[in-house]
């Protein structure tokens, strides 16, 4: 005899907003900022203070789900991750996402 | 014993794309950004990725960077190096590509060495050598 599976959409997406998605997103977008600080390039000697240290973590909801988000409040990041006509991309966070199993949103 | 090497990535997709837009973007394609320049122009680069079977199937994070006078000419060189891009699937003297991804594309930002308006995208593309013997 078939069975025919239904699942319960409303119940996914009240998990994919649950405390224990949130902390669990929060979890893995530590691992990711752990790795951009430890790969991230230092100069000691930067008067403008130092994109290592400049990576912070947040948990949001995004299309009904909790999701984490690692950004850098260097206001040189962006420069940084995705380089100039004079510097080359460092791809930092990018590459501290593929080290983590994850990729950023297309 | 013979080793199998990757095919260059950056070479194969330069030159196809370069073959692709010739008449559209006067300022080329290139690997850095040229010393002496015309607008609009793109520059490609590796910026990482995986083998997905190694030494066989390469999966690259391409970034291109389109560069132009003004915002709307930026824009339209990276929309062109997109359209080229999705359009690249296919055989090359340097390698197969089999597929193109969008990961990150259109992304306004300003170049402040040169001041020029300039647009990121990066993509996913998977390459493998042309043949087995190559």
């Amino acid at each position: 005899m078939a069975s025919r599976f239904r699942p319960n959409t409303a119940g996914i997406l009240a998990f994919g907003r649950s405390e224990q998605m949130a902390t669990a997103m929060r979890r893995r977008a530590e691992v990711v900022r752990a790795v951009a600080e430890s790969s991230a390039p230092f100069d000691p000697e930067d008067p403008d203070g130092h994109f290592r240290d400049s990576f912070e973590v947040a948990v949001a909801e995004d299309r009904g789900v909790a999701v984490g988000i690692v950004y850098t409040t260097d206001p040189a990041g962006a420069y940084i991750e995705l380089g100039t006509s004079d510097t080359p991309a460092h791809h930092t966070l990018h590459n501290a996402l593929a080290a983590a199993g994850l990729r950023t949103r297309g | 014993m013979s080793l199998r090497l990757l095919p260059d990535l950056e070479q194969l997709l330069i030159g196809a794309l370069n073959s692709e837009v010739a008449a559209m973007l006067p300022g080329e394609v290139h690997n850095e950004f040229p010393r002496n320049y015309v607008l609009p122009l793109a520059v490609l680069t590796r910026a990482g990725g995986e083998g997905m079977v190694p030494p066989w199937l390469d999966r690259a994070r391409v970034q291109v960077d389109a560069y132009g006078t003004t915002w709307e000419q930026a824009r339209d060189a990276a929309a062109l190096m997109l359209a080229a891009l999705h359009d690249l699937p296919g055989t090359y003297e340097l390698g197969i590509v089999t597929a193109v991804r969008d990961e990150n594309v259109m992304q306004h930002s300003p170049d402040p060495p040169t001041g020029l308006p300039r647009y990121v995208s990066i993509v996913s593309v998977w390459v493998h050598p042309a043949s087995a013997g190559s």
